[in-house]
């Protein structure tokens, strides 16, 4: 029995250090080097000060080294939290003010995002940073405390551990309605526990070749590492840009013989919108697993038709609660489109609860309010007991009992399982991305040449979830188009929170109080220019 | 045949009126910057085949056609107007 994440990685490197443990292209480390690597850089860690409850912050490309970094900071007590390479300064400086991480990790990939953070007083005074290239440090933007050259000079010896199991392991960081990303932080134990369950279900060994889709700022990717690492399997990293050109993801599959293949619907979905599986392929794939959208039943029975010979299951869990909280193996394929697929039943130790406003059970059938309660409910936001108490709730079964409110609307099926309904707020989930869209609204609040402007999701036809568009309001004498708007809110967000559809309005609907009326721009946007699958209509022309 | 920087130019102007992006350079990487993501490569696609009268079919792509401008113009410089 393990007692930190990082043990894993240690039992497998003493049983079989020349095991391969994680594969990127050309690049791959065995159990020895994962354990060895990061053992040299805890030490650097806790040479530079790194404590037991530090944060080490990784701006760093998903690669070998990144594992390597994040098991580091775990062995040197501290917890990690991942940066998206890809998502603009002005965001990462947020997150970063927010961790007040004792170090960041990075390399020649975060450079010129460090350059921009650095140019913000504040942050250059306090930043400090772990270099890992073998350039002596000439290529970093600052002077860095250490860099890899002086990590491979550190001792291979194994550290002694301050940290104990309810100690974090992880910040992650997700969409926050009020424009401010959001941190939940998750323990060691929450993940071991998720992670030995699944083991067991999944009946995942060392012959495993599990696949690393995620990037390592989602939580799915938690569950690709130490799922991996707990069965002493191979983790086979996914280049990010495969995801752009689906049947390249499908030969990857192939190439790499995965056995488990972990993704999310709107990669599966284009995926089977091109056609790009073949019948009967991938022989070596036992399991497909999927989670943080509804998977569009047309979708999935495009994949169960083509390969009879893998078990499907859907994982449904939101961050806050570590990696997934229920499961549903679907035992056949559904006869038609409109068959809904249900999130399931409960993993071990944990409880779903559909609940009314005054949080009582409601009967079977009748739609509430999904709430978790069990091993994996996140301690909280960081730093930041307002919104934890607001969806941290104190449960009825005594001082310990925590209720996790999801924000999701559910029903319990005839059937005992628990179905998904929708959001109950105005998050939505957008090729993957958990996204809140008073995220971007407070983004484009903050451009000087709009008056005034309202995001909504429209649903999009065929395969392709969620469309995110913006009404706006130009400044009069402003010179705007949505060229203009995107360019200059693509400076503020990454590129999947962007609106792809754009509208200018003389005003916007208002309601009886005076408030932007979403829903009703929302309706008649949906009437003029119903929901079409654009690109495909044009392809299929 | 078109001139390699025309057919640039026509690819950059397809970018802003139909993906509402302005590519900063010739080789700006696409993916690396997430100009491109998989819903907007479709969109590129068709947007592609409507204005150059080309068909591209899935299992001839390959990434690195797709990764900068200059990658995509050489790119459609091997394709035979349809």
């Amino acid at each position: 029995m393990i007692r930190l994440l990082q043990e894993w990685v240690t039992r497998e490197a003493e049983r079989r250090p020349d095991t391969t443990a994680v594969v990127l292209g050309g690049e791959r480390y065995t159990y020895g080097q994962l354990d060895t690597y990061s053992n040299m850089l805890a030490h650097a860690l806790r040479e530079a000060g790194c404590e037991r409850g530090d944060r080490v912050a990784l701006l760093l490309p998903k690669s070998p080294m990144t594992v390597v970094s994040l098991l580091g900071a775990l062995k040197a007590d501290a917890c990690y939290v991942p940066l998206d390479t890809l998502s603009p300064a002005p965001r990462i400086a947020k997150i970063v003010e927010s961790a007040q991480p004792r170090l960041i990790l990075t390399g020649a990939r975060g450079a010129t995002t460090l350059r921009l953070l650095l140019e913000d007083g504040r942050l250059r005074n306090s930043v400090r940073i772990g270099w890992l290239e073998a350039d002596g440090g000439a290529g970093a933007p600052c002077q860095p405390t250490f860099t890899l050259d002086d990590v491979r000079r550190r001792p291979a010896a194994p550290l002694a551990y301050a940290n104990t199991p309810t100690d974090r392991a992880h910040i992650l960081y997700t969409s926050g309605s009020t424009g401010t990303p959001k941190g939940v932080a998750i323990i060691h134990s929450s993940v071991i526990h998720f992670v030995q369950w699944a083991k067991g279900y999944f009946g995942l060994t060392a012959s495993d070749r599990m696949s690393g889709h995620s990037p390592f700022h989602f939580d799915l990717s938690t569950f690709d590492l130490f799922g991996t690492f707990a069965a002493g399997a191979q983790l086979h990293l996914v280049p990010p840009e495969l995801n752009v050109v689906p049947h390249r993801l499908a030969h990857f599959i192939r190439e790499a013989h995965l056995t488990q293949w972990f993704s999310v619907p709107s990669v599966l979905a284009l995926m089977a919108q091109l056609d790009v599986v073949r019948p009967g392929d991938f022989p070596t794939l036992k399991r497909l697993l999927w989670c943080g959208e509804v998977f569009p039943t047309r979708a999935l029975r495009y994949w169960m038709t083509r390969l009879p010979h893998v078990a499907f299951t859907n994982l449904y869990g939101p961050t806050e609660a570590t990696i997934a909280s229920s499961y549903y193996t679907v035992p056949r394929c559904p006869a038609d489109d409109a068959e809904p697929v249900p999130i399931g039943r409960p993993c071990a130790g944990e409880e779903l609860l559909v609940l009314d406003d005054a949080q009582r059970p409601v009967a079977p059938g009748a739609v509430g309010d999904l709430y978790i309660r069990g091993v994996g409910v996140s301690p909280g936001y960081w730093r930041d007991p307002e919104k934890t108490r607001a969806v941290f709730l104190p449960g009825p079964a005594g001082p310990d009992d925590r209720l996790y409110r999801t924000g999701d609307l559910a029903r319990l099926g005839e059937d005992g399982l628990v179905y998904f309904l929708g959001r109950a707020d105005s998050q939505i989930k957008a090729r993957g991305y958990r996204i809140e869209l008073g995220e971007i609204e407070a983004a484009l609040q903050t451009l000087p040449e709009l008056e005034e402007s309202a995001v909504v999701a429209r649903r999009a036809a065929g395969f392709e979830g969620t469309t995110i568009c913006c009404a706006y309001v130009p400044r009069p004498g402003a010179a705007v188009t949505p060229m203009t708007l995107r360019n200059a809110l693509g400076r503020l967000l990454p590129a999947y929170m962007l609106p792809t559809e754009w509208r200018a309005y003389g005003r916007l609907a208002r309601n009886a109080n005076g408030k932007i009326d979403r829903a009703r721009i929302r309706d008649e946007w949906d009437r003029e220019q119903p929901a079409g699958s654009l690109a495909s209509e044009q392809r299929e022309a | 045949m078109q001139n390699g920087k025309v057919l640039t130019r026509r690819i950059a102007q397809l970018f802003i009126d139909r993906l509402n992006t302005e590519v900063p350079a010739a080789d700006t990487d696409l993916f690396e910057t997430g100009i491109l993501d998989s819903l907007r490569f479709v969109q590129l696609l068709a947007a592609l085949e409507e204005a150059f009268g080309i068909r591209v079919s899935v299992e001839e792509l390959e990434i690195d056609d797709f990764r900068n401008l200059s990658r995509i113009a050489d790119f459609l410089a091997t394709k035979q107007p349809r």
